[in-house]
């Protein structure tokens, strides 16, 4: 995805950093927001063909619903309820391993976990596997020597309901956003950044 | 318009409708935004099936909680100008958010009219409408009753939530100054989400907005290896790390899936 934008906006800096999928079919592993912007982006690209494999139903798919309608219309195939789990092919990726899942029990959240169904293993051939499972905390090497903590997550510790909004363990820095909640929607980044910044203002007295 | 406006059965009389999507010709081959733009009587009328419920759920379920029935009215009387200032006082990044939220999962998801059959209201078109059309007209945030309080904050990571703790500290008369690696503002909704659903010239005059509000960017410049993170801490009063998430999950016996993909 960064690849491409960076082509289409005159960012590049080596050639060899784009990925193009033309002509290619394509797997994309996933169902949240990123996987239909993989998908999208290879149709865009001129795939031969897209298939978006994800564990769950569509009924429990993370993503927004637009988005899936807005991926089908471009030609995006889904398949629901199939769990990846190896990568055929030996110098080059040849196709994907799958198996079956049905939907069991709401977990804690509500959201309904994927069971997989025994004796149900198929091969889905392929040029081309993305994976969109989204994405973890990647704190900086320098945050200990400045005191700034992270949970077992490697996300950054700064609390909302700390004395100061979002301030982080060493009192003159705060943190929000992503690296503190870990990867979540925009609006929720912008949320926190506005609330980090009454929270700075307390701090600084003003 | 006057017959519209005391139309209290608008939510009955017309349909939701989302606006225009351009030929599939264009979106599969083109990076571009897939929606036109809604047109002012279409944004009206659309604006106007808002029930202005007593308790609106919508305004609950949107993280943070625009006064959404407020700005469609406004939107529906023809106050641009005043619907994109009232707009700007819960989001910093409002166009951005009428094109990229799960609206289905959050305001539209709660809207009364949604859960009665109706349709919901088109919110998050109307929103992307609002400050589009407003900017359009030459509408900027009122900086003129703000007081400097000669204070700096330096501000890591130029995405959503630098952004928008940049945007509330110039508010209240701190100099935000806001560092980032990449060429351009807006971290992952330049380099992460594709044109086709928000085009990078959105970024740029939200750059030049915020440019003129007073925050100053340092782009290109990588903070603990281009600028040591020790002389950031010492210049400025505080500081706001706001810097992402950018290791891809990786799901156990699937590691090797990915090394393959990237090589190839």
């Amino acid at each position: 995805m960064v690849s491409n934008v960076n082509h289409c906006q005159g960012f590049e800096e080596d050639e060899s950093d784009f990925i193009n999928f033309k002509g290619k079919q394509v797997i994309v592993l996933g169902g949240g927001d990123t996987a239909m912007d993989c998908n999208r982006t290879s149709i865009r690209q001129g795939a031969k063909s897209v298939s978006c494999v994800y564990r769950r139903d569509e009924e429990n798919m993370p993503g927004s619903r637009r988005e899936v309608k807005n991926a089908r219309e471009e030609g995006v195939q889904f398949l629901f309820n199939r769990q990846p789990v190896e990568i055929i092919g030996k110098d080059k990726v040849e196709g994907i391993k799958v198996v079956e899942t049905v939907m069991g029990a709401p977990d804690e959240n509500g959201r309904r976990k994927a069971e997989v169904v025994e004796g149900s293993e198929q091969i889905i051939p392929a040029d081309a596997v993305l994976v969109a499972f989204g994405f973890q905390a990647s704190p900086s090497p320098w945050f200990d020597k400045f005191g700034i903590e992270t949970d077992a997550y490697g996300r950054v510790i700064a609390p909302k309901q700390g004395k100061f909004m979002y301030q982080t363990t060493n009192e003159k820095i705060f943190a929000g956003g992503d690296m503190v909640r870990g990867s979540d929607l925009v609006v929720t980044a912008i949320d926190e950044g506005r609330k980090a910044a009454d929270g700075i203002m307390d701090y600084l007295d003003i | 318009m006057s017959e519209r406006l005391n139309n209290v059965f608008q939510f009955v009389e017309v349909d939701r409708k989302d606006p225009k999507k351009k030929p599939l010709i264009t979106r599969k081959g083109q990076f571009v935004e897939i929606y036109k733009p809604f047109e002012e009587e279409v944004a009206k009328d659309q604006s106007h099936r808002c029930l202005e419920c007593g308790n609106p759920y919508c305004e609950w379920k949107c993280p943070v909680h625009n006064y959404i029935p407020n700005w469609l009215k406004l939107v529906s009387e023809g106050n641009i100008m005043e619907a994109a200032e009232l707009s700007h006082q819960t989001n910093s990044l409002p166009e951005v958010c009428g094109r990229v939220c799960p609206q289905d999962r959050l305001c539209e998801g709660a809207c009364t009219l949604g859960e009665g059959g109706f349709g919901a209201v088109t919110i998050g078109s109307v929103e992307k409408y609002i400050t589009d059309t407003a900017f359009a007209l030459g509408w900027r945030p009122d900086m003129s009753k703000v007081v400097p309080v000669n204070k700096t904050v330096a501000i890591v990571g130029a995405g959503p939530a630098g952004l928008a703790c940049a945007d509330i500290l110039v508010r209240n008369g701190v100099k935000p100054v806001v560092f980032d690696r990449n060429p351009e503002i807006g971290g992952l909704l330049t380099f992460g989400i594709p044109e086709f659903k928000l085009e990078k010239s959105v970024m740029t005059l939200r750059r030049e907005v915020f440019e003129e509000m007073g925050v100053e960017f340092v782009l290109g410049t990588s903070v603990g290896d281009d600028v040591p993170f020790e002389h950031i801490l010492e210049e400025y009063d505080a500081v706001f790390l706001g810097m992402g998430t950018y290791k891809a999950m990786k799901g156990g016996s699937l590691e090797k899936i990915f090394l393959v993909f990237m090589k190839h």
